[in-house]
């Protein structure tokens, strides 16, 4: 039964990805509606990976547009040899770097902020609090309080750092993949996932 | 109690050696990393330390707690994000294409290896065109009357004076006299004096017994005058004290010029103004955006409202449309202002007219003044996702956010 089961999975994902492969040949091909669909499949995730790498929402914005142009201008050498999402999440990823690497201050890691109805300013964690606490005015608080700390553990990473750790838990890939979006390799990817993790608990097992 | 498990260790080489497990108990509960024999060993170990095992708990609720907290980007800056991609592939492709067509005309392996070609073909060039240029200004002949509209004299060429014909409404234009006497700089000028050929179908190229004035002034001389080669030239509307409506002035256009004058409650005033907006393909734009700013005081009257409506759909010119909608937003239920709004987002090809009707949406949706439907919500998420305007794609986000969270906050 679960046999037959992994089976039907395996052949869904399989004519998911010919699919996609499809998608991609119509794009390459000038198609920009099939360009158009893939950047809807995909644009939620890499906005998500250029917030919690850049972590300010205009840096974040800039992150993807450039992003989606470079895959736009370069998808004609996008021959097949990884997967569209990995190809694309590689130019993501070293285009969130660069921007990091561009920054000649210490404001970048600021949490990007976003103006709401009257007028006042709640950063980006703040605001996943509010979404995500019930009604409840105390657990709202424990929300933002603990957003804080979290927010304030990601600052102790490295950008490189905090890209893998995005990468593995928030878009599950593979160090693998990831090793090669960055262009270093696997063992590499294993070190900063490591040693993130070990900031991360270092600064959050407090307050657990 | 770990070491009671690590059968006679000591406890800072059980320590240490913990440590080497590290690696790998932060590999698996990242899951998917860790071959079999891997797991298999790290599972065996775990078993026999309570300290790694403790550890490895830990760090999988840290991790459930991150991922607790990971939230989804915010919709309206991914809307945002979406809106400016679009925008820039545009800009790209156009670039693009720019570019390409250069590249056809100039390439650069053309001229960047001959400086010296380059710079006397670019001489000559300069030279014919310092030439020639002068001689082509001083003689080009008057630009022709477009065919569309045949464009009559100008009121300038011609000015229209006016002498009193009746006491009411009718001044007869005499041709040689100074223009628009006494209106001076008050006359807000609604349109230039352009006037269009009297088409066949127009109600004044019939016999006058087929123009009746709604509401004739008594002694009204306008059924009196040969109105066949008459049309609208120009319409001027004068101010007027507060809540009186402005002073209409139409110059008519005929063999012997003629304006009309009253404020739009007159009957000819404004069955000629209704007449205008029903037939706007007979008219200039600047005619037919004086009747739609004359008309808008007396919007709430059915008739005009009615021709204000005709023009928002069918008029040709976007500024007429845009007043249109100006117009009629003080006037309609909100419910069919809503309807038009959405219309003229949906069917107006011009930017401008969407951007002034989703303007309007929004303004009607702060102030609570619209009920949100499922049919506006679905266009207006349209809008939000599809259209070619990156403001609109962008206001009618707020616009969709607002009706929901009012939606939300009703139940």
């Amino acid at each position: 039964m679960s046999v037959a089961i992994e089976g039907d999975a395996r052949q869904a994902a399989l004519a998911a990805a010919a699919e996609e492969q499809a998608l991609v040949r119509k794009a390459q091909s000038g198609d920009r509606l099939a360009f158009d669909e893939l950047v809807r499949r995909y644009d939620r995730d890499v906005l998500r990976l250029a917030l919690n790498v850049v972590h300010q929402a205009d840096e974040a914005r800039d992150v993807y547009q450039e992003s989606f142009l470079r895959v736009y201008r370069n998808l004609h050498r996008f021959r097949f040899e990884c997967s569209f999402y990995t190809w694309l999440y590689r130019i993501v990823t070293n285009t969130a770097l660069d921007h990091l690497r561009r920054r000649t201050t210490r404001r970048e890691d600021q949490a990007p902020e976003f103006p709401d109805a009257d007028g006042a300013t709640h950063d980006f964690f703040d605001r996943q609090a509010e979404d995500r606490a019930s009604a409840s005015p105390e657990k709202q608080l424990l929300g933002q309080e603990l957003n804080r700390h979290i927010q304030d553990a990601m600052k102790s990473l490295s950008p490189r750092e905090r890209a893998v750790f995005e990468l593995k838990h928030y878009h599950g890939l593979r160090l693998r993949a990831i090793g090669e979006m960055l262009g270093t390799s696997e063992e590499t990817a294993k070190n900063s996932l490591f040693r993130a993790t070990k900031k991360l608990r270092a600064k959050l097992d407090a307050i657990r | 109690m770990s070491q009671n498990r690590k059968f006679g260790r000591h406890e800072g080489e059980a320590r240490a050696a913990c440590e080497d497990w590290q690696p790998l108990l932060s590999l698996s509960a990242a899951g998917g990393e860790l071959d079999p024999a891997e797991e298999s060993r790290l599972s065996a170990h775990l078993a026999e330390c309570a300290e790694c095992s403790d550890d490895f708990a830990c760090e999988k609720q840290t991790l459930a707690l991150l991922a607790a907290q990971h939230g989804e980007p915010d919709a309206a800056l991914l809307a945002g994000c979406r809106a400016g991609l679009q925008d820039a592939l545009d800009r790209d492709e156009d670039r693009g294409w720019i570019s390409r067509s250069l590249g056809i005309l100039l390439p650069s392996s053309w001229v960047s290896p001959r400086p010296a070609w380059s710079a006397a073909i670019l001489l000559a060039i300069g030279f014919c065109v310092g030439m020639l240029a002068p001689r082509l200004l001083i003689h080009q002949p008057a630009a022709p009357a477009t065919a569309e509209h045949h464009v009559a004299p100008r009121a300038v060429s011609r000015p229209p004076v006016l002498l009193a014909r009746n006491s009411s409404s009718l001044q007869e234009t005499a041709p040689n006299q100074p223009s628009l006497q006494g209106a001076g700089n008050q006359a807000v000028e609604a349109a230039s004096a352009q006037a269009v050929p009297l088409p066949a179908n127009s109600p004044f190229a019939s016999a006058p017994a087929s123009y009746a004035p709604s509401n004739p002034a008594p002694g009204s001389a306008l059924a009196a005058i040969d109105m066949r080669q008459a049309t609208v030239a120009g319409i001027n509307l004068l101010p007027s004290g507060a809540g009186v409506p402005p002073e209409v002035r139409l110059q008519l256009a005929a063999p012997q010029p003629f304006t009309m004058q009253g404020t739009i409650d007159d009957g000819n005033v404004r069955d000629v103004l209704l007449y205008v907006l029903r037939h706007g393909d007979l008219f200039s734009p600047d005619v037919r955006l004086g009747a739609v700013n004359a008309l808008s005081p007396r919007s709430q009257d059915p008739a005009v409202h009615s021709a204000l409506s005709h023009a928002l759909r069918q008029d040709a010119s976007p500024a007429v449309r845009v007043s249109a909608l100006q117009a009629l937003d003080s006037s309609a239920p909100q419910d069919l202002v809503a309807r038009m709004l959405l219309d003229a987002m949906s069917g107006d090809q011009d930017p401008g007219v969407r951007e002034q009707a989703i303007d309007t949406l929004r303004s009607l949706a702060d102030a609570g003044q619209i009920a949100p439907s499922d049919h506006m919500l679905s266009v207006l998420k349209d809008h939000m996702r599809n259209d070619p305007d990156q403001y609109i794609r962008a206001q009618s986000a707020a616009v969709v956010r607002e009706l929901v969270s009012q939606q939300t906050g009703n139940q």
